[in-house]
């Protein structure tokens, strides 16, 4: 790799810029990666929703569909994931997930789906067993 | 405070590769190629990331002894201590290693190593396998183990995927060999063999050692600009 040196100002007052604002984003804090935080994606047709389980994480995290539509996920990733209501406890040194019964996969292998009707509007959040620490997702009904 | 140092390390480097990147060269002026100085960089760069690997695998497995050895001997408060040092959402072991990732590899590949990396088959699965063995439960400790084995395998399918310079095979074996130290280190400590654990603990940290080679030399092939 060959490093160019130049004489002007311009440019330089524009790399110390660039520098400086990559140098802040380096120093800041970590990212949150809380499920919920995202803006929530909206299916088109209102019956259908559809959820992605891919390199750990459930894209969207947040969905929004109507009252009566179904929601499949499809797990895409190597090893196993699971699609477990409730919500999940931030403690000291790890989480403890709290399942809340409305609904669980089990465990779904690579391209194993898994489908659950949403008949009442309400926030709906969930999180893969395997994973609680960070693969967590809600979905949004609306009446 | 030195694994924080060594993340924010990590992401100056990239912030500095970037610079250098993002100041071309100017038509109204004269360049000047520093192949040599450049050569440098790279290399301290590569050592640098070798070395906070390192020193992040090796804390792991000595905070997980440690929270080991509190919870066999009923020290409930340094089980805790230690397994926040080891695991806690932020400022520890475990958020220091997302930090080193998502900086070499980004945000996605970062989220996805935070969820791969606290999975229940790793961390909670020791503290499972230690208590288990605890309460002298063969088939609560045998079932830890088989979570943790497939833990290994998955880590290494992941890893391999987002890098293709980590061969599955490599990744996973070590993993294994991860756990497998880790757990002669915990029999010890349950047999109440100081020296042996002592021992074992010295073998777990040499293999952490061996597979941040492995990892950091892969990260280097595939982002050589970065390092």
């Amino acid at each position: 790799m060959t490093i160019n040196r130049q004489q002007s100002a311009r440019p330089a007052i524009f790399c110390i810029l660039f520098a400086l604002f990559g140098l802040l984003i380096s120093c800041g804090g970590s990212t949150e990666q809380a499920a919920g935080k995202a803006t929530p994606s909206k299916e088109a047709s209102g019956s259908r929703g559809a959820v992605t389980m891919k390199l750990i994480q459930f894209k969207p995290a947040t969905l929004e569909v109507a009252a009566g539509a179904e929601v499949a996920w499809t797990q895409t990733d190597a090893g196993f994931h699971t699609v477990t209501s409730g919500t999940v406890e931030q403690g000291t040194g790890g989480v403890t997930p709290r399942p809340d019964g409305r609904f669980d996969s089990s465990r779904l292998a690579t391209d194993q789906t898994f489908s659950f009707t949403f008949d009442e509007p309400g926030a709906y959040p969930y999180y893969c067993s395997i994973h609680p620490a960070t693969m967590r997702g809600e979905v949004r009904v609306r009446g | 405070m030195a694994n924080k140092n060594f993340a924010r390390l990590l992401a100056m480097l990239l912030t500095l590769a970037l610079f250098g990147a993002a100041c071309g060269s100017s038509d109204e002026e004269p360049e000047e190629e520093v192949t040599e100085q450049t050569a440098a960089s790279s290399a301290t760069g590569a050592a640098t990331l070798r070395a906070g690997l390192t020193e992040l695998l090796q804390e792991h497995v000595y905070l997980a002894a440690l929270a080991t050895g509190a919870a066999l001997r009923g020290d409930n408060a340094g089980f805790t201590a230690h397994a926040a040092a080891l695991n806690g959402r932020a400022n520890s072991n475990s958020s220091d290693l997302v930090d080193a990732v998502r900086s070499a590899y980004g945000d996605e590949v970062g989220t996805a190593f935070d969820g791969l990396w606290r999975s229940e088959g790793h961390i909670p699965a020791v503290v499972a396998y230690t208590q288990a063995v605890a309460k002298g439960d063969k088939t609560g400790a045998d079932k830890a183990v088989a979570d943790l084995l497939a833990y290994a395998e998955t880590f290494g399918t992941t890893m391999n995927s987002v890098n293709e310079n980590l061969p599955e095979a490599a990744v996973t074996d070590g993993v294994k060999m991860h756990i497998t130290t880790l757990k002669d280190v915990i029999d010890a400590q349950k047999a109440g063999d100081p020296a042996k654990a002592a021992s074992a603990l010295r073998e777990a940290a040499h293999h952490m050692g061996e597979f941040a080679a492995t990892l950091a030399e892969a990260t280097v092939k595939k982002f050589p600009a970065k390092f």
